[in-house]
């Protein structure tokens, strides 16, 4: 087990560094002078010089790598190119209404997804089958921004039920917080909930098929206990590595959720980033977001073993 | 002269039939698209998609208007026979503007699977084929590209070649290089242990002709349907990026810009604005989609038989 640990972190903390070296070579390929731009239009060439010591953009690429490095590790992302003020300020601010957003909408994935592959999957044909299908085959036409904008007319406008855009801090008023949210959330949730349901309806069909479950039917088991303490809990083992996957994409779907709720976050400051080509803004976005999403997985794969011993001898 | 009766169209209808047969045997591009044609979702598909196909390339002659042109006094017209799909904000004819705005969204699906595809494979066939160290270094490199989800990576390959809709389409393209690797490469460790490339070999084939004569032919539906998967993909994320504004600049029509002028009129109830986009966008998504579950059904044996 502890060998099986140690290679996953391993395999974990590789992708990161090798993510984050991508991203920082990556932006040294923009045309133009970060440093020409922030010492402004009047700037004179001495000016522009002495801010690229101060930036250090005249050391060599691997040293300036690891200075970034060293500075992110220690919270320090360096200072946005085109908002003159530290990314770790930019970024604290937008962490939490997207974190709540990403939070909500996973939610909303499995809460939804996860009962409505098992019935699907119980009884193949059915109707709560139909209803899988439909809702798969609705979020493989519609994808999420466009969803939020349906949602948008028909609970904002039509039906006008909840307030269409912006956020309030769920600590000043969680109603009120909670209404805000509903859309974004079922919008960035509900490609997820579909991918999850139709994994497991054919999780739960092929375990429902295996011998242990015949013998278990055979034995004259209940067929509530066959399914519930024999088939369920095998079935739903390779959830775990699925469910795992969609957080980055709920990652990436609440970045444009957010530009059509017009919600603060990560969102807004990743598109101004790029419009502005702020490269000290991006890869520090960047990389959390990498980080996040390989964690993620690389829990998901320890817990995976942790279940499943058979993973572990692989 | 005895008369043949029906002698004859049979006679010419077997003659056609044993053309095709041979056809298929000869050309695996033949026989899977023949079989494609023959399932229910492949038949839905081929419709769509030829319907939007033929919209793009004739959009000149087919819109009514052209996508700039603005209609003095039609502000935000509900669709009527003289604008079918209405008119926008800016009284521009809403269905000329999405013809134009399809074209867009096709042309970066088509442009992203045509640098992601042959490039991805020949990755992928390289590292799968030749194993070892190339393939470790290799995958590592798809491995770090596939750690950023969705359009994350594009977001990247955008900040790095600036915005607009061929920027968009050779990002997509870059994006979708490791997927396309991925999956020829697993397909290559699995055939080249296969008897028809060891015999290959001993009949003297260099590993070029083993891989594009026997192993590509081979591996062919898998990465057909990726195609169609990468080129729905690459359709939302045109969409998401233009409307994010990251993609084409106005007034430029495409599906996402349209959605982003669209949302802000719904409030006054103009639906036609947002909902027509909408509509032409799932019929398209799940065009592609039905595709890529045709050509898995039409070829893969264990789907065929359930």
């Amino acid at each position: 087990m502890g060998s099986f640990l140690i290679s996953r972190f391993g395999q974990g903390l590789a992708v990161v560094l090798l993510a984050s070296i991508l991203v920082f070579l990556a932006m040294r390929l923009i045309p133009g002078d970060p440093a020409a731009l922030l010492a402004g239009q009047d700037a004179t060439p001495a000016d522009v010089e002495a801010v690229r010591e101060r930036l250090g953009l005249n050391d060599p690429l691997v040293e300036q790598y690891a200075n970034w490095l060293g500075g992110v590790l220690q919270g320090d992302f360096g200072e946005s190119y085109s908002r003159r003020i530290s990314v770790d300020r930019l970024i604290g601010a937008a962490v939490l209404p997207s974190a709540e957003l990403a939070v909500a909408g996973y939610f909303f994935a499995l809460v939804i997804g996860i009962p409505l592959g098992i019935f699907a999957g119980l009884r193949p044909g059915g109707g709560p089958d139909y209803a899988a299908t439909g809702f798969t085959m609705f979020t493989l036409g519609i994808p999420n921004f466009v969803l939020g904008i349906l949602l948008l007319w028909v609970l904002g406008v039509i039906l006008d039920v909840l307030p269409i855009t912006g956020r309030v801090a769920i600590d000043e008023d969680p109603l009120e917080a909670i209404k805000f949210l509903i859309m974004p959330m079922i919008a960035v949730g509900a490609g997820s909930a579909a991918v999850l349901a139709r994994f497991v309806r054919a999780s739960i069909i092929e375990t429902l098929s295996q011998d242990f479950v015949r013998t278990a039917r055979a034995k004259g088991l209940q067929e509530r206990t066959v399914v519930l303490r024999h088939a369920m809990r095998n079935a739903l083992i390779p959830v775990i590595t699925v469910a795992a996957l969609q957080i980055g994409f709920l990652i990436s779907g609440a970045v444009i959720v957010e530009v059509v709720f017009a919600r603060p976050g990560f969102g807004a400051l990743i598109i101004s980033g790029v419009q502005s080509r702020d490269y000290q803004l991006i890869q520090g976005m960047l990389v959390i977001l990498v980080t996040v999403f390989v964690v993620v997985n690389t829990l998901a794969d320890v817990a995976y073993g942790l279940v499943d011993p058979r993973i572990r001898v692989r | 002269m005895a008369d043949l009766g029906p002698t004859q169209p049979v006679l010419q209808r077997e003659r056609f039939r044993l053309r095709i047969l041979t056809w298929r045997q000869q050309s695996q591009w033949f026989d899977v698209s023949y079989r494609v044609a023959r399932e229910r979702r492949g038949q839905i598909a081929i419709v769509i998609l030829g319907i939007f196909v033929v919209a793009a390339i004739f959009a000149d002659q087919i819109a009514p208007y052209h996508y700039e042109t603005q209609l003095r006094g039609s502000r935000l017209l509900a669709p009527s026979w003289s604008h079918p799909f209405g008119t926008d904000e800016v009284s521009r004819d809403l269905l000329s503007r999405m013809i134009y705005g399809l074209r867009i969204s096709l042309l970066v699906s088509l442009g992203a699977v045509a640098i992601g595809l042959p490039i991805g494979v020949a990755i992928g066939y390289t590292a799968g084929y030749i194993g070892r160290w190339v393939d470790a270094v290799l995958m590592r490199l798809v491995d770090t590209m596939l750690a950023f989800p969705g359009i994350l990576v594009a977001l990247v390959i955008l900040t790095v070649l600036g915005t607009g809709t061929r920027e968009v389409a050779i990002t997509l393209g870059i994006g979708a290089i490791p997927i396309f690797g991925r999956l020829a490469r697993g397909q290559m460790l699995q055939e080249k242990e296969r008897d028809y490339v060891m015999a290959a070999r001993t009949l003297g084939s260099g590993p070029v002709r083993i891989i594009m004569r026997h192993v590509a032919i081979n591996t062919l539906p898998p990465i057909m349907i990726q195609a169609a998967l990468v080129m729905a993909f690459a359709v939302i994320a045109e969409a998401s990026l233009s409307f994010l504004g990251l993609g084409a600049s106005p007034p430029t029509p495409t599906i996402g810009l349209i959605l982003n002028a669209a949302r802000e009129f719904l409030i006054i109830g103009a639906w036609w604005f947002a909902l027509m986009p909408i509509a032409a966008l799932a019929l398209m998504l799940i065009a592609l989609n039905f595709l890529a579950d045709a050509i898995l059904e039409a070829t893969s044996p264990y789907v065929r038989n359930k």
